[in-house]
């Protein structure tokens, strides 16, 4: 054995002392290696279970990880709100510390041999060596994705994507808030890598093969890395824009968090990655349902504030998904119609269109043009991309924002509030002039002609004027206003139903608080004088101060519909509606009476006003309406039309307006029938379906 | 032959042993261990060889375990220098058989748990970490380690004996 | 014992200062380094690879002529039946040439195939790589996919003169862009190795699938290459799913395992796709720095 080792014999032997020596110094390297090489290599995988229980909050701190948000449905199911995946491309910034460093120390060398250098800024040289380092990784990004070798010679780039400057730069300001605010995260570099500049919605197919460059050609293992999330998306970009609004981003901490019961949260450092708040529409009055609830993430951190490991996390949960009642194919026939109404200069002209279920009060279709896209609006808005939305008007949903003067749709109140305090009947008859004299000013009937006997059946269909200035007269303006309130024409709508979430507010967002009924008290109120008669002339016509929204006069001609006088619309599908309105009572016409307006008002499509909107095989009650408003100072029009159909069997109601600007000739039936129409011809589609 | 190539000698009278662990991880691929002897090879030749052959010696099957492989290029080959500079400066320390035995396995596994340790901390952007798996494929390849020092340190040791008696080093 | 003290405290120093040295070297010096101690096992790895071949081949030659005479028969068979497939697949190419050309679509990468032998495999659970016959004399280039027919094996990472490494499927630092079979419309999912015990079958991580994909019923789902991120083909089969379908940490995205669709434990012989230009990966990764990222600017 001694042979095979070839050991030297034990030639003197070891005094004890020696050997207990040579033995410690042996276990002394052996342990001190072993301990080296894993503590100082490793130490920050080996060691988490005991870091965790040394460590105390001032090395630790929690990161909140936001939750999907639920998904928004039509009534039929079709998903018009969704996730999609995003990917962002990311950069570890404690693992580019080095590089940070040695640019910096160049940097700083330039500086130093460059005489026309005052004195050197450190901070400012930190502040570009890390942007250096970081732009020259984002220019290998770049390469990788746009180099287009596939098919010739010569290498070259081919941007196929449209160029960003912003994208293909790092933002300073972002990097210095980013090491500011959240140093322990990634960086981003660029936040969605199919969409560059999330302002270019280039097609999926283009989308992918970006996504598939970075992946399969950027180098593996770096301080770059891909990370992918869900974000919102608007499949059907513009559509329903108002009535789904968009999100934001939001830092604030969600109230929701789970599981931190043993945590002692509060005294723990917290940091979140950014969070999405509704900032309009559905997305803003439904958050709390769509948000879900939000995870967490426990780490330590290193001297310098980074994360350094996890330690702890639960998971965030997916937000409820919403059934709207909106109808897609019904609220696209809208918005492509709202959008062939043009001006003199081929833009389409701002108007808002609503369809109602006349027995539930959902709302199948709300449009409101002009609109803009909620798919831009997901990341961070751009200033250009804002300004153009508001120097159009763009944010305002005209549907149940904005204030207008009903015009001749108001005649059907009149006429009902004539008949229901007996000043007059269905079938008495008033000879109409071209005109009608009242005080000392003479109101003129529209086109001025005059339309000889006319009863409510007629009227409705020809919308006289002479006739409502003569039973508005006769009524006065507090009977006329009351049956205006009678029907809630300013009443607020859409209020949240309690079951849901905060019955204090609104299903859709701030709808408008300045509805006008006007009545003596009222202009006193405004400090416009003493009310006269020619005021109650204008108020019969829906002239005036009269305000109210495309939703109410939606509601209005859902309830004639019904004979009840209140409609309670709704944006939320529930298949088992009652269809219940509150506040809903009779009209209280006789059936003559009530009759009297129906006919009127399908004569006016078959014959009188709103003709534009015929569709063969189905019959349609309506009314139009053209009001002036002041634009700039000067007259325009308002184009209006209500109603509902089919004329004898009522499903649908709908009301359509369309601001006329200084140039163009507005009128009522003309401008806006041909929206209504097509909401119709929507619906029909949908019905035959079913 | 002058003495001053026998370290290089010696490299290449063990390269095929090498070779030899390196195809039969081969022919077991499926076990996803690695027939780790790098450490072992140099015990006995860092009793023998005086100290910078010995580093040289240990530098040169360093590299070679980890040129066909990802580990981060001189993590091996630094920590095989370090052992053998320990082990030619104190040859007392492995004087008799179950010493070289203990310091055989001692310095395989341990020498094999640094490059194990080096690659994971390579990879640590690129695949995520799950620490049980870490220590259970670790404690793995160290037992494999160990187990195959045992079973190979004798013949190695007189294979390795006998080129060095051949080399007439003392 | 006090000189020998002396000489390892100094040899140690020494060491130290000499890491720092090396940490503190061009790469290329580092990779040069590496590179030779490569090229060194190179010869001995083809030799006796080369030996397994002849081994086998004479373990040919003692077959029987009559078994020799049916596997020639079986094989004329199956030449016949291919040599009708490819005159269909002719056709089928130059039609789809043509509606390429028609559609301005991209045309898809060229790419010369070079076929090698497997010389060996090396397997842990932070790498599965196998090393291939064929190196840069061949024009194998790193990067380059690597298939058995229609199936992944993996990618070239390292190339020497006459031998490349490859990255398997399963290993942790393979990447690559999928489809998965039932997916209408397909959606990029990411692949990536993962790190294997002992004893087990390698798997890939397939993620970032979305919440509302199903597998097929009945199947196991394949999962096929895009083709979009210009490295691999179009359409060559991965692998399968292996299990179901779970949540990510995130909740809402999900994420499966893979098995490959080949065992690569016993593949003899592989294929390695060498695009006819390099790609724009490739010209990142080119440790030469031949090519200036300005020029690209």
């Amino acid at each position: 054995m001694k042979s095979f080792f070839n050991d030297t014999p034990h030639s003197t032997p070891s005094d004890p002392l020696s050997r207990v020596r040579i033995n410690f110094l042996f276990v002394f390297f052996v342990a001190g290696f072993i301990y080296i090489t894993t503590g100082l290599a490793y130490r920050q995988l080996v060691q988490a279970s005991e870091i965790m229980i040394q460590s105390d909050n001032q090395i630790k701190r929690v990161v909140i990880r936001p939750p999907a948000r639920g998904k928004i449905y039509d009534r039929h199911g079709y998903t018009i709100v969704d996730n999609r995946v995003r990917w962002s491309v990311k950069a570890d910034l404690l693992s580019l510390q080095p590089e940070f460093r040695q640019e910096y120390l160049s940097l700083i060398r330039k500086a130093k041999a460059d005489p026309t250098v005052p004195k050197i800024n450190y901070d400012a040289l930190n502040e570009q060596a890390r942007l250096n380092v970081l732009n020259g990784w984002l220019d290998k990004i770049w390469f990788v994705i746009d180099a287009n070798t596939d098919k010739p010679k010569k290498l070259k780039t081919v941007a196929k994507l449209p160029s960003n400057k912003e994208e293909r730069t790092v933002n300073r300001l972002a990097l210095r808030k980013h090491l500011t605010e959240s140093r322990a995260l990634k960086f981003t570099l660029i936040t969605d890598l199919a969409f560059p500049g999330s302002e270019n919605a280039s097609d999926p197919d283009e989308a992918n093969r970006t996504v598939a460059r970075f992946i399969e050609q950027f180098p593996q293992g770096g301080p770059i890395s891909l990370e992918s999330d869900m974000v919102r998306s608007y499949p059907y970009s513009t559509m329903a824009a108002h009535v789904l609004g968009y999100v934001r981003d939001s830092t604030d901490l969600p109230p929701n968090v789970d599981d931190f019961t043993d945590l002692n949260f509060d005294n723990l450092q917290k940091l979140r990655y950014t969070g999405k708040r509704g900032a309009a529409g559905i997305e803003q009055t439904f958050d709390p349902i769509l948000s879900g609830a939000s995870g967490w993430e426990l780490w330590t951190k290193t001297s310098s504030g980074y994360n350094k490991e996890l330690l702890r996390s639960s998971e965030p949960r997916q937000g409820s998904s919403i059934n709207l009642s909106l109808d897609i194919n019904i609220q696209l026939a809208a918005e492509e119609a709202l959008r062939q109404i043009k001006d003199s200069t081929g833009n389409p002209l701002p108007g808002a269109a609503v369809m109602l279920d006349v027995n539930t009060g959902e709302i199948l279709a709300m449009a409101s043009q002009p609109t803009f896209d909620p798919n831009r609006l997901v990341d961070r808005i751009s200033n250009k991309y804002y300004d153009e939305i508001e120097n159009q008007g763009g944010w305002l949903n005209r549907a149940t924002q904005g204030q207008y003067a009903p015009g001749s749709t108001f005649k059907i109140i009149t006429a009902i509030a004539g008949m229901r305090n007996h000043i007059i009947d269905w079938d008495d008859i008033l000879e109409c002039g071209t005109s009608f004299r009242v005080g000392n000013r003479d109101f003129p009937e529209h086109g001025g002609e005059a339309f000889g006997s006319v009863d409510v059946e007629k009227m409705l269909t020809i919308s006289s004027n002479v006739w409502n200035y003569r039973v508005g007269l006769k009524l006065g303006p507090e009977l006329l206003a009351k049956e205006a309130r009678r029907f809630g024409l300013d009443a607020p709508l859409l209020r949240m139903p309690p079951s849901l979430t905060n019955p204090s507010t609104t299903e859709l967002p701030y709808p408008t608080n300045r509805l006008v009924i006007p009545d003596p008290a009222y202009k006193m109120r405004i400090g416009a004088g003493p009310w006269n008669s020619g005021d109650t002339a204008n108020m019969s016509i829906g002239q005036g101060y009269t305000l109210t929204t495309p939703l109410h006069m939606a509601c209005l001609a859902a309830s004639v519909a019904r004979n009840e006088t209140r409609t309670t619309p709704t944006i939320i599908h529930d298949p088992n509606r009652d269809g219940r309105h509150e506040g809903a009572v009779s009209i209280g016409l006789n059936k003559d009476q009530l009759e009297a307006i129906r006919i009127g008002m399908k004569r006016c499509v078959e014959v009188g006003t709103a003709r534009s909107m015929q569709i063969e095989g189905l019959s349609i009650a309506a009314k139009t309406g053209t009001s002036e408003y002041f634009k700039n100072g000067e007259k325009a029009h308002l184009a209006w039309v209500i109603g509902y159909a089919p004329a004898d069997n009522p499903a649908v109601a709908f009301a359509v307006l369309i601001e006329g600007q200084l140039d163009t000739s507005t009128w009522g039936g003309k401008t806006a029938g041909p929206v209504a129409k097509a909401m119709l011809e929507g619906w029909q589609v949908e019905n035959d379906k079913d | 032959m002058t003495l001053t190539w026998a370290w290089l000698i010696l490299f290449l009278a063990t390269f095929p042993w090498l070779i030899a662990a390196d195809l039969l991880g081969s022919s077991l691929s499926g076990w996803n261990l690695v027939f780790y002897i790098s450490g072992l090879v140099i015990v006995t030749p860092c009793r023998r060889l005086r100290r910078w052959q010995a580093i040289l010696f240990s530098a040169f099957i360093g590299f070679t375990f980890e040129a066909l492989r990802p580990i981060p290029h001189g993590s091996l080959a630094f920590s095989l220098v370090f052992i053998a500079i320990i082990l030619s400066s104190f040859p007392e320390l492995l004087r008799d058989k179950s010493r070289l035995n203990n310091g055989a396995v001692l310095v395989n596994t341990a020498s094999c748990l640094v490059w194990y340790v080096a690659i994971a901390f390579a990879m640590r952007n690129q695949t995520p970490f799950v620490l049980s798996s870490f220590l259970y494929n670790l404690s793995l390849q160290l037992l494999l380690a160990a187990g195959l020092t045992l079973l190979l340190l004798k013949p190695i040791s007189v294979y390795q004996n006998q080129v060095m008696d051949k080399l007439r080093i003392p | 014992m006090d000189n020998n003290r002396q000489g390892a405290k100094a040899s140690i120093i020494a060491l130290i200062v000499f890491i720092g040295l090396w940490i503190l070297l061009p790469s290329a010096v580092r990779r040069l380094n590496k590179e030779a101690f490569a090229e060194f096992q190179a010869p001995a790895i083809q030799l006796l690879s080369k030996s397994r071949d002849l081994a086998r081949y004479w373990e040919l030659r003692s077959r029987s002529t009559e078994d020799l005479v049916a596997a020639g028969r079986d094989l004329a068979r199956i030449n016949a039946t291919l040599e009708l497939k490819l005159q269909a697949m002719e056709d089928i190419r130059k039609e789809n040439l043509r509606l390429r050309e028609m559609l301005r679509y991209p045309t898809s990468t060229d790419y010369l195939t070079v076929v090698a032998r497997v010389a060996t495999r090396d397997t842990s659970s932070w790498w599965q790589r196998m090393l291939i016959r064929k190196g840069r004399n061949d024009g194998i280039r790193p990067g380059c996919p690597v298939v058995f027919g229609n199936r992944v094996v993996g990618r070239v990472t390292t190339v020497h003169l006459n031998i490349s490494e490859v990255e398997l499927v399963t290993s942790p630092a393979f990447r690559c862009t999928a489809f998965l079979e039932g997916d209408d419309p397909p959606r990029i999912v990411h692949v990536s190795g993962v790190a294997s015990n002992p004893f087990t079958t390698g798997r890939a991580k397939v993620s970032v699938i979305q919440p509302d994909y199903t597998p097929p019923a009945g199947q196991v789902a394949k999962v096929v290459t895009t083709g979009l991120g210009g490295v691999f083909p179009a359409g060559l089969i991965l692998g399968t799913l292996d299990g179901g379908v779970t949540s990510t940490a995130q909740g809402n995205l999900k994420e499966a395992y893979m098995v490959p669709s080949k065992n690569l434990d016993t593949i003899e012989e592989v294929s390695v796709l060498v695009p006819k230009y390099p790609t724009a990966g490739e010209i990142l990764m080119s440790p030469t720095d031949r090519i200036k990222l300005e020029e690209f600017k």
